[in-house]
């Protein structure tokens, strides 16, 4: 069907709908009062109750920490975004320094497949992330200018850092503010915990195509 | 597409004798109690509903107006549009774009749009595989079987079953351990999804001011399925529409809530259009299916209303009916309360018009529903509208007949009554009828019939206080 015949279908639809008196104007987000005297603490506790490890870090001891991780899992390489475009200084640069290695997350444009599955055994990822929101233990990511988004979807281990300044109460307050993010980037993605299923008898189980496991590291830059 | 066997209730009788309905109650029961957790647990549920509510009404009453737009941001954004006015151009459409690009593996995140048009069959049809990369949709596949939930698809299967499944097609050990089941699934499919050339999603919603597409996954296969192959592909009822990301965030707000009890979903993803210059990664087209299919009828008409749904499975949760019969019963995509109007609404009530009685109209819907959609009130309309067409059941245009005749005629009426009750009194036990004869088979067939009394009220009026 051409849009022109189908939009006259949708439109005359609508003029004889049956529907309760609706409003004028598109309604927007819900602003409610969420507000709490320690948002970062409100967002540490709710990413813990869905399973995601949180680490409150200074900018100096940030890198210890992700190479402690780094070593429980025993990975010496991982994906990650570029230092440029993290939230924390300096982490890719001292990883590096470390003995640790990058993979490259450029799609190589004549063997597309490859890069499908180039993560394919990989452990860790690392990301930064542009927001938190405390109500639901939430972190938001918008993808571009090098940033892979495999990094937060493939490898086992998700680490993600992340400014406490950043945090927003929900996600109303966070799209009612920041609704550029949307367009600013072709995928923008909200992640709250580990990646699960509850589909076999509502058992939770994490871990199935996205990282068993979540590292949330937040600066405290307060 | 008429259902397989042909009426509810011989759907109903098979499904509870071959016990896939076993299951459903408790699970049900359990989402239902975390979705009232979730509630009691976010301060500003009630209104969030409401705004969600508004949201979508707004949206339905203003549909042309924002499909265009949604449309045109597409575009802007390198997406291709296309207009499906049923399930068949839609797979016409589908088939096209996969060979066209030479596509020879799908990979599918959950969808209940591309059930209802059957796309999987459409695309095999050609020689494209198809991989359900949801782990309940995977198991449905691999099982033959059809959803009975609209987000747990596999409510209806045990442990035992989904391991002996898995040891008879994937050669697995034989293990009942849900996570042993998992890493199963996971690592026998993780290469297939990997290297599959096209994507093919549905979506919770469309934003219109920014041609943005939605979709919300706990597993990540919404993501897996947007990232990893070159074309993505997703396929939008029409109605899925909302004006902004602010309107979007309102309603994810109650979406998880009232589905799972989850604050939000694992992954709420947000695709705009494919991958831009400095993205490392991404899909390299995007499409996006617009989808009628009975969509603007059902606009146009009393059942408008059902176009808000969000599909969150809540009133499938707490409907006392879908608890007994489970969702194959319904016969379509689209089981509970939701699909007892839907279905007919998007498909007519010719072959359909029995599920609109699927109810006891006890309006328990209503009060779980997050956008607060009215069902029990659309069942109504659509049973007098099924009487209306001549759908009248049978034994019912015999009751009515002969209560006609009877409540005309008030000797008939008393005599009618006082053989009830002795009848009743011979065929009850323990106050109960369970079997009643010839028309009546057909009430207790479903459900037990209360004794009549002996003495009929009349009767007793009359002992007490005389004439
Ligand atoms: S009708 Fe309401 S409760 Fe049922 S699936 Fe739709 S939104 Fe959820």
């Amino acid at each position: 069907m051409d849009r022109k015949g189908f939009l006259d279908r949708v439109r005359q639809a609508t003029a004889t709908a049956d529907l309760p008196p609706v409003r004028q104007d598109p309604p927007g987000a819900l602003i409610g009062d969420l507000s709490t005297a320690d948002l970062v603490g409100r967002f540490v506790e709710r990413a813990t109750e869905v399973n995601a490890d949180v680490r409150v870090v200074t900018a100096d001891g940030a890198l210890e920490q992700v190479v402690g991780i780094m070593e429980e899992y025993k990975a010496d390489e991982y994906l990650g975004w570029p230092d440029s475009q993290m939230p924390i200084p300096g982490i890719g640069a001292g990883l590096i320094a470390r003995g640790y290695s990058p993979r490259p997350s450029e799609v190589p444009s004549d063997n597309r497949l490859l890069h499908q599955t180039a993560y394919y055994d990989l452990v860790v990822g690392i990301t930064g992330a542009d927001g938190g929101l405390a109500e639901s233990g939430s972190i938001v990511l918008t993808h571009g200018q090098n940033r892979s988004r495999m990094a937060s979807l493939i490898p086992d281990a998700h680490i993600a850092l992340l400014a406490a300044s950043t945090i927003v109460e929900s996600l109303s307050h966070w799209a009612a503010l920041k609704s550029e993010s949307v367009t600013r980037s072709a995928n923008l993605v909200v992640i709250t915990g580990p990646s699960r299923t509850g589909d076999i008898e509502m058992h939770l189980t994490q871990g199935v195509h996205g990282p068993r496991h979540v590292h949330i590291l937040v600066l405290d830059d307060r | 597409m008429a259902p397989e066997p042909i009426t509810f209730l011989g759907r109903v009788k098979r499904d509870r004798a071959s016990g896939v309905v076993t299951p459903v109650a408790e699970a049900a029961r359990r989402m239902s109690s975390y979705r009232v957790a979730a509630s009691n647990d976010f301060p500003l549920m009630e209104q969030m509903r409401d705004r969600a509510r508004e949201i979508r009404l707004h949206t339905l009453a203003n549909l042309d107006r924002y499909l265009a737009q949604f449309a045109s941001q597409v575009e802007a954004n390198g997406g291709h549009v296309h207009w499906a006015a049923d399930g068949d151009e839609a797979n016409a459409i589908i088939t096209e774009i996969a060979q066209a690009n030479e596509v020879k593996s799908v990979v599918k995140s959950k969808s209940m749009v591309t059930e209802e048009i059957e796309l999987n069959e459409a695309l095999e049809q050609v020689g494209i595989s198809v991989v359900e990369s949801d782990l309940g949709e995977f198991i449905v596949q691999l099982s033959n079987d059809k959803p009975s939930h609209i987000i747990a698809p596999v409510l209806h299967k045990t442990r035992y079953d989904i391991g002996e499944l898995f040891a008879d097609k994937l050669d697995a050990p034989y293990t009942t351990d849900p996570s042993q089941l998992t890493e199963i699934a996971r690592s026998h499919l993780r290469r297939e999804f990997l290297t599959a050339d096209m994507g093919i999603s549905g979506c919770n919603m469309g934003i219109a001011d920014s041609g943005t597409v939605v979709l919300v996954t706990n597993e990540g296969n919404g993501r897996l399925t947007t990232t990893a192959p070159r074309i993505h592909v997703t396929v939008m009822g029409m109605e899925r529409i909302v004006p902004s990301f602010a309107d979007a965030s309102a309603v994810l707000e109650v979406l998880a809530r009232a589905g799972t009890g989850q604050r939000l979903s694992v992954y709420t993803n947000l695709v705009s259009g494919p991958r831009r210059h400095g993205d490392p990664d991404g899909p390299d087209a995007f499409h996006v299916v617009i989808l009628d299919n009975g969509r603007s009828r059902t606009l146009s008409g009393s059942e408008a209303e059902i176009l808000a749904c969000i599909r969150c499975g809540a009133c499938l949760n707490i409907c006392p009916v879908y608890r007994e019969v489970g969702g194959h019963a319904y016969g379509f995509t689209y089981p509970g309360p939701i699909g007892a109007v839907v279905t007919p609404a998007l498909k007519g009530l010719d072959e359909w018009h029995e599920l609109p009685y699927a109810s006891t109209l006890c309006g328990a819907c209503v009060e779980a529903c997050p956008v607060r959609i009215d069902i029990p009130k659309m069942l109504l309309t659509l049973r007098s509208k099924a009487v209306d067409d001549g759908h009248l059941p049978g034994w019912l245009t015999f009751a009515v007949g002969r209560y006609a005749s009877a409540a005309t005629h008030p000797r008939q009426f008393r005599v009618l009554l006082k053989a009830g009750g002795v009848v009743g009194s011979m065929m009850a036990k323990d106050g109960w009828i369970t079997k009643a004869p010839s028309h009546g088979a057909n009430w207790t067939g479903a459900r037990d019939l209360p004794q009549p009394a002996k003495t009929p009220f009349h009767a007793r009026w009359k002992q007490r206080h005389g004439s």
